[in-house]
């Protein structure tokens, strides 16, 4: 069954609309550095959201949780080109303990350029939760729209991950004191 | 074009307890939420804007 558009916006909601889309611009292409690691393509996420948001306006709930939604566009988004390209690769914490030894940091303490590298080894899956809660300070609620799961997951997700870079930052610490 | 309200109203926030990783989290995701935008985007949005038609609609 063919779900029903509404009419399209008035100009003024039209306006709104723009005016909250450009004002995430920042947060959007934030995140989806956090995704993909790469500013260009993250850029071109961001703008292939921004369109596809654009083109969806009319299933926008009016007074919903635009922030949410227009995140969510644009992770489906990358998922979804992530899955043409075969990019997900499994997981391998070892292989990850591996690198961080190779490459240890000058000092003993946790610092923004290790977490940094520390989060190229999480799944990605964690690596959203870490970005839209502690980086884009959404609550739980919403972190759990925009992931499309329920808040146990997010807060398991957010748990393991944050673990995980402590695990990864101390490994990178100790190792450089050895 | 910045967005610095990080927590929604009315949104139920997770403890707020310092925690050094995500001070440095949300230090990288400010970093990069404060770099210049590259003019395309605001090509993008007028482009958007003048065109009418909606390119490809998305269950969303």
């Amino acid at each position: 069954m063919e779900a029903q558009l509404a009419p399209d916006l008035t100009e003024d909601e039209l306006e709104q609309f723009k005016k909250d889309m450009v004002r995430l611009v920042p947060a959007l292409r934030a995140f989806a550095r956090g995704l993909c690691r790469d500013r260009t393509y993250a850029d071109d996420l961001v703008q292939e959201a921004m369109m596809r948001a654009w083109a969806s306006r009319r299933t926008f709930q009016q007074g919903s949780n635009f922030r949410a939604w227009m995140f969510r566009i644009l992770r489906n988004h990358f998922y979804s080109n992530a899955r043409k390209r075969g990019q997900f690769a499994v997981w391998d914490p070892e292989a990850a303990e591996r690198i961080l030894i190779q490459e240890p940091t000058q000092e003993a303490r946790i610092h923004v350029e290790d977490v940094n590298r520390a989060m190229l080894k999480l799944p990605a899956q964690q690596r959203e939760m870490l970005l839209l809660i502690a980086g884009a300070g959404m609550s739980y609620e919403d972190a759990a729209l925009v992931a499309g799961c329920n808040i146990g997951t997010v807060k398991s997700r957010l748990n393991r991950g944050r673990a995980a870079i402590k695990a990864l930052v101390d490994g990178s610490a100790s190792g450089s004191a050895a | 074009m910045t967005d610095h309200k990080h927590q929604k109203d009315g949104a139920k926030s997770p403890p707020m307890a310092f925690d050094p990783v995500d001070a440095a989290l949300r230090q990288i995701f400010d970093d990069l939420a404060s770099e210049d935008i590259p003019e395309d985007f605001a090509d993008l949005v007028s482009k958007l804007t003048m065109d009418p038609r909606t390119p490809k609609a998305d269950k969303e």
